[in-house]
């Protein structure tokens, strides 16, 4: 991923955002700060600064919008990531055009949560969802257009249809001449209830680097690359229960890949389940996260994990949040890992 | 020796005179603001209007939820680029009456004291506020 110096990124936002103190604009943000305890190979106790996310929102004439999220973190030192970058026209109420950098439209989580700690239910993102810098196993992000529909007929059904560079691609330039395709279609049944299905359809060519199916924190060594091209499917399913003091979420994706060029189809799982429930300002949680690959995948280095996840969440206000968590994670290459993280987050 | 009695006045959801709509179920309620729905039923989009006054008995009667989580479901919806406008905070009831009379898709709740001709009740599952049956208070 192309990163720009911190600074320079730093000083655009705020130049824009005094040229378009005019119109109807809105910068907001989202830190964290950890730390965390692990009896992983090497692991020590530490302290943690999360992603530091300023976002940018701004009515740019009607029907015209604009969304900017840029992430500073530290990797090696202080860089900035362009998370999203999305111009939007919407003709209707109900329908949205829109072109730039997305989550990709599949599953709840991906698209519910992006990269403010404070909004999530738990402290890290479900494996399934992890950013693809981070070791995440799917394409969260990506570069292209995007059609979308919400709240149509009385079942209350939207749609997202997104065509967009593919796996291993950049956001400047695409690595290959196929385009990844991502169908979804959910219905907001009632206040409450989401459920929703997708589909997801690249071309991976030779050469993208292989990854490990399960995040990984020790000195693993490095995958080869994809020697053939691949046809990458994906289909997946959620339901969310968000009531007065019950949460629940499940979600699930089923990855295909197919050799192009003839050989064996492999099939790989990814699923978590969450459940929470309020008590006042406080919710005590358990997630329960699975990655199950298929040993002869060409693109996945067979690493399954469980990962089990007790904590709970502390509301000081909508703009502050702690959470506490024990984490116990069992992987093919690393073995059991045990942890408890500490997370400070806020809004401003 | 008397106890003193806390009367709670009952909440009651506004809108321009000249919105044709008279009725609103509470699950459309609900929905238009949690911001799932952006316009009416007749099409108009929704400018959403909240009281502070009665915030707090409103987002618990109505949506289950605390005045914090409200705001931050808001904060989430801004946040996933969602096609929603956070509501407007009018904790004046004259100014509210005032703001629905001059907009065509203002939608409000305040006690009902506050309200004045210049805008319309709506009534919710078809109970009015001075209906037994009425769940808004």
């Amino acid at each position: 991923m192309r990163r720009l110096p911190g600074p320079v990124v730093l000083l655009s936002l705020l130049l824009a955002a005094r040229a378009l103190s005019a119109q109807e604009t809105q910068i907001r943000g989202f830190t964290d700060v950890t730390a965390s305890a692990s009896d992983g190979i090497g692991a020590h106790s530490t302290f943690a600064l999360g992603q530091y996310d300023l976002y940018i929102t701004s009515a740019l004439a009607p029907k015209w919008s604009f969304l900017g999220e840029s992430v500073f973190e530290f990797d090696e030192d202080f860089v900035v990531d362009v998370e999203r970058l999305i111009i939007s026209y919407r003709p209707s109420s109900h329908i949205q055009v829109a072109i730039g950098k997305h989550h990709t439209p599949f599953g709840y989580w991906n698209n519910a949560y992006h990269h403010g700690a404070l909004m999530q239910p738990t402290i890290e993102r479900p494996d399934m969802f992890l950013f693809e810098d981070d070791g995440g196993i799917l394409p969260i992000h990506t570069t292209g257009l995007l059609i979308a529909g919400r709240d149509l007929t009385p079942l209350h059904l939207g749609f997202d249809a997104m065509v967009g560079n593919g796996i291993g691609s950049t956001p400047i330039s695409d690595n290959n001449v196929a385009k990844s395709v991502t169908l979804s279609l959910h219905s907001q049944v009632t206040h409450e209830v989401k459920v929703g299905v997708s589909y997801y359809d690249d071309r991976i060519p030779p050469g993208t680097p292989q990854i490990y199916g399960a995040p990984v924190d020790s000195t693993l060594p490095g995958g080869d690359t994809v020697a053939t091209a691949l046809k990458q499917q994906m289909f997946g399913g959620y339901a969310v229960y968000f009531g007065r003091a019950l949460e629940l979420m499940a979600e699930y994706q089923r990855v295909t890949h197919v050799p192009v060029a003839g050989g064996t189809t492999t099939t790989n799982d990814a699923f978590y389940v969450y459940g929470g429930y309020r008590i006042g300002k406080l919710v005590p949680y358990v997630r329960y996260d699975g990655l199950l690959f298929d040993a002869a995948d060409l693109y996945y280095l067979a690493d399954d994990s469980h990962l089990l996840v007790l904590g709970g969440r502390y509301d000081f206000a909508a703009t502050v949040q702690v959470k506490l968590e024990y984490q116990h994670r069992s992987t093919t290459f690393e073995g059991k890992v045990n942890a408890v993280t500490v997370q400070a987050a806020i809004g401003f | 020796m008397t106890c003193p009695v806390t009367v709670r006045a009952q909440i009651a959801v506004v809108v321009n005179r000249a919105n044709p709509i008279q009725n609103l179920s509470l699950s459309d309620l609900r929905r238009l603001y949690l911001g799932q729905s952006v316009t009416f039923a007749n099409g108009t989009r929704v400018a959403l209007v909240t009281y502070p006054p009665a915030q707090a008995r409103f987002y618990n009667t109505v949506l289950g939820l605390s005045e914090d989580r409200f705001q931050r479901h808001w904060m989430e919806l801004v946040f996933q680029g969602q096609d929603a406008t956070p509501p407007k905070a009018i904790a004046v009831g004259a100014e509210l009456n005032r703001f629905v009379a001059e907009h065509p898709g203002a939608l409000a709740f305040v006690d009902l004291p506050a309200v004045d001709q210049s805008v319309k009740i709506v009534t919710i599952d078809g109970q009015a506020p001075t209906d037994t049956g009425y769940r808004l208070h």
